[in-house]
């Protein structure tokens, strides 16, 4: 399986796709960690944290990958585990086993707090305004998709359905 | 509300806008209030709801890789397989004893001070005041090859064949232990010298 193939099931969340990366990769991952003073059950985080990374780079539609997944599972493994390590020391060096390229990181300005004030409104959704905001925030669907994939009328109906999802989130998070 | 903006404001929150659509962007942004409020809405609803899914997505993969034994986990970094480790450390090994030995060898050999003692050099050491009052001619003797070696007087006596077509001073007749028989060295070298003459 190459590079693309691979990228290709990952983005339908395949799990032999998961397994293979894992078994080939986790290693390099791990020695990586273990070099910068890590443990192996860190190691674990971060290479979950960066197959994340690596299948939400699948869902954007301007994604392409510019260097071997290796080189960029790693460069996205390192970006984690810096910033993991700048939490707990002013200044971190660290020292690569493999050869790194620059990897763009999506930003979020939400504080824990907020993060947490949404969560938990989400918990209090019902599923199918969850699955809804889901799909459209997380998943970048279009309102067509959703109406095909949830099984709605039509891309209007879900628009009203998401516009009244909105409302409700926002009433749970100001009430608490 | 529009499909198309909200998606914008989406794609603008996650850094996918460039060049002149984001300038396009930024600019109906500084001017447009409701789309103002519709970025501040969607920056903290919208990225609450990316981390939540981000969780489940991660515990999902979690469960995925966790059935991966350790055993299909490729080591790192990629390392030959047993037998190949084998020779190479055994060719290792050899290698670098040779290397040692030769070296002691060497630094032995240089000083003459191999420590070998047995009869040959006791019997050695103990006739070399005879060969040389006999022959009245420095003689050296090498312990590390079991060796006596007389120069000059006894092989220009005369022509020594077997030994050099035209004996010179720097001729040697050389004596091996087991061709001592119970003789002295001095004995030993002159029957050597009688048999050469006769072949």
């Amino acid at each position: 399986m190459n590079d693309h193939e691979l990228l290709r099931s990952i983005a339908v969340k395949d799990p032999q796709a998961f397994r293979y990366i894992y078994s080939m990769y986790f290693g390099m991952v791990s020695c990586f960690v273990q070099k910068n003073k890590g443990n192996e059950e860190d190691a674990k985080d971060v290479f979950q944290d960066a197959l994340v990374v690596v299948y939400e780079k699948t869902l954007r539609s301007d994604f392409s990958l510019q260097c071997s997944l290796k080189t960029f599972l790693y460069s996205v493994c390192r970006n984690i585990w810096l910033k993991k390590l700048s939490r707990s020391t002013s200044t971190a060096h660290l020292t690569d086993v493999e050869e790194y390229v620059s990897v763009e990181e999506e930003s979020s300005e939400n504080t824990e707090e907020q993060e947490e004030k949404v969560h938990a409104a989400l918990q209090q959704l019902g599923d199918k305004c969850r699955q809804i905001l889901t799909l459209f925030f997380y998943y970048k669907k279009r309102m067509e998709e959703i109406a095909t994939e949830l099984s709605y009328a039509n891309a209007d109906t879900v628009k009203n359905q998401k516009y009244k999802c909105m409302q409700q989130l926002k009433r749970i998070m100001t009430n608490g | 509300m529009d499909e198309e903006r909200e998606i914008l404001v989406i794609r603008y929150l996650a850094g996918e806008l460039r060049g002149e659509e984001l300038l396009r962007f930024e600019a109906l942004l500084h001017s447009d209030e409701e789309l103002q409020v519709l970025v501040k809405d969607y920056s903290s609803i919208g990225s609450g709801i990316q981390s939540f899914e981000r969780k489940n997505v991660k515990a999902e993969i979690g469960a995925i890789i966790g059935t991966v034994s350790p055993a299909d986990i490729q080591q790192y970094p990629p390392q030959s397989n047993s037998f190949f480790k084998f020779i190479k450390k055994l060719f290792k090994t050899v290698i670098g004893l040779g290397v040692v030995a030769g070296a002691v060898s060497v630094v032995l050999i240089g000083l003459n001070k191999f420590p070998v003692k047995n009869k040959y050099t006791e019997k050695v050491k103990q006739t070399l005041i005879t060969v040389e009052q006999a022959t009245g001619e420095s003689v050296h003797v090498d312990t590390v090859f079991h060796t006596v070696y007389v120069t000059d007087t006894i092989v220009t006596t005369g022509t020594v064949k077997g030994f050099s077509s035209a004996p010179s001073t720097n001729d040697t007749i050389v004596v091996y232990e087991n061709e001592l028989n119970g003789r002295t060295v001095q004995q030993a070298i002159r029957d050597k010298m009688k048999n050469a003459a006769q072949k």
